[in-house]
């Protein structure tokens, strides 16, 4: 386990949220259907996968040139596979203006908002809704076996609005990082009534606890799922001796996630492009 | 022979009334106005000697306030483009005041509305104003998301809604500080507007 980071300065904060995400990728290579690639100046990962999350290029600092040679060479990559990618952005990225040079390339940016919190400040996590007045009965459990990660991601899809493909996929590489309790990558299901209703992932990594895959069935919304069962995967964490929470939100996410202690640190842009074939 | 109000305020929006109102927008500022129309928040500062620019994307509006900025501000030169607002041309900050009144809920997705925001804060001096009024979900129980961060409102409409944790967020983000408690009129079982004004640091 790497060194539990207690730093909790702006920029140690923005360095984490985006070194949880990079080690993440890292652990890709432990599934055969993605190839995990550092050339130093970026890390890409290459599938022949039709999903952009498994195409990613993230972490580049690239000089001037080297960065227009990196992204023709991506794209192209991209095109002769058939496959969309995604190019992760963020503090740390270089040229500063990569994201205006991809938005003219094409790509469609999906912004969102880097957020930290303390796990160890109680207020957020001290409490894991067992019930709750609007919902029912919330029950919330840690997937450790294949079949309970198959209705995992189908919940994932369903709120995201994702292809269930996706969802097979996703399935698959997760369960080649692995489900076992010490597993770096944990997901969490909530269930209403026996009904499975909400989603979470813990990626421990970079010496901090990220919060992913947060998603809720789009009728069992603004019920308070969402807060219960991120609340449970930051229990956890802190409980494994984390002392700091990161997520990407996307704008609509605020309010919720700022209730939960997080606080807003940096910018992240997803900017996502598919080859002229691959567009309708 | 005395003015009436219209003649000298417009169609003035009322909280960027209470700004003036408050001091907070003098003559002699550079006033830049996001998404113009044909100036109804223009009419007073126009008359009273603010330096004021703006654009929009409808050439009609623009030609209209081009033609309002000659008739009550004859001996001063305007700027008026024609122009998407995430395209503004003005240079990185030449304005005392931005103001971006009912404009930004157009956006298309959160993209479209984060590169608005970010033209406007741009173009902002350090120190300068940014006032936007714009729709929130605040208050407004039953709104209907649509997707991309757009939703139907109890009126029929469709708009771009932000919440408070937002308006916060890109404040932070964008290097400013409220400099107003986030004021918000929810019309009853109709919509929200929100007005955000924050000082860029």
């Amino acid at each position: 386990m790497p060194d539990i980071l207690t730093d909790f300065s702006k920029a140690s904060a923005a360095d984490a949220v985006e070194a949880n995400l990079f080690a993440f990728f890292q652990h890709l290579s432990n599934w055969p259907r993605v190839e995990v690639r550092d050339d130093g100046d970026c890390v890409c990962t290459i599938s022949d996968l039709p999903f952009p999350l498994f195409n990613s290029v993230m972490r580049a600092t690239l000089d001037g040139e080297r960065a227009s040679s990196v992204i023709d060479a991506r794209m192209q990559s991209c095109r002769d596979r058939g496959v969309p990618m995604l190019w992760w952005t963020g503090p740390s990225t270089r040229p500063s203006d990569l994201g205006q040079r991809l938005s003219n390339l094409g790509f469609i940016v999906e912004p969102a908002f880097g957020m930290t919190a303390d796990l160890k400040a109680g207020h957020s996590t001290n409490s894991v809704s067992g019930s709750d007045p609007e919902t029912g009965i919330v029950a919330i459990e840690r997937v450790s076996d294949r079949a309970t990660l198959d209705i995992w991601s189908q919940v994932l899809c369903d709120g995201f609005g994702a292809p269930r493909s996706f969802g097979e996929a996703f399935s698959e590489m997760a369960e080649a990082i692995g489900l076992d309790d010490d597993s770096p990558f944990r997901h969490y299901l909530a269930r209403i009534e026996d009904r499975p209703v909400a989603t979470c992932s813990l990626f421990l990594g970079a010496g901090v606890a990220g919060i992913y895959d947060v998603s809720t069935l789009p009728e069992r919304r603004r019920a308070g799922v969402g807060a219960a069962i991120t609340r449970r995967a930051m229990r956890d964490a802190r409980d494994d001796g984390y002392r700091m929470a990161i997520l990407h939100a996307s704008q609509q996410g605020l309010g919720m996630y700022r209730s939960l202690g997080f606080e807003t640190i940096c910018n992240i842009g997803q900017h996502v492009w598919a080859p002229e074939s691959l567009e309708r | 022979m005395r003015t009436s109000l219209q003649e000298q305020f417009g169609n003035i929006d009322i909280y960027l009334f209470d700004q003036l109102l408050r001091g907070r927008i003098v003559p002699g500022m550079r006033v830049f106005d996001a998404g113009c129309g044909g100036g109804r928040n223009l009419v007073y500062l126009l008359r009273n000697g603010y330096d004021v620019a703006g654009n929009d994307q409808d050439p009609n509006a623009v030609a209209q306030l081009r033609a309002l900025a000659e008739s009550v501000a004859p001996d001063r030169a305007h700027d008026f483009r024609i122009e998407p607002i995430e395209a503004t041309s003005f240079p990185d900050a030449s304005f005392d005041v931005v103001i971006a009144s009912a404009v930004l809920h157009f956006a298309r997705d959160a993209a479209h509305f984060e590169s608005m925001l970010r033209q406007l804060w741009r173009v902002l001096k350090p120190g300068g104003m940014f006032f936007a009024r714009l729709a929130s979900t605040i208050g407004l129980d039953d709104a209907a998301p649509l997707g991309h961060g757009r939703y139907r409102l109890p009126d029929g409409s469709d708009r771009y809604l932000v919440d408070a944790a937002a308006i916060e967020a890109w404040t932070g983000m964008l290097g400013g500080t409220l400099i107003d408690p986030i004021k918000t009129t929810v019309v009853h079982e109709q919509r929200s507007m929100t007005t955000w004004v924050a000082a860029r640091r």
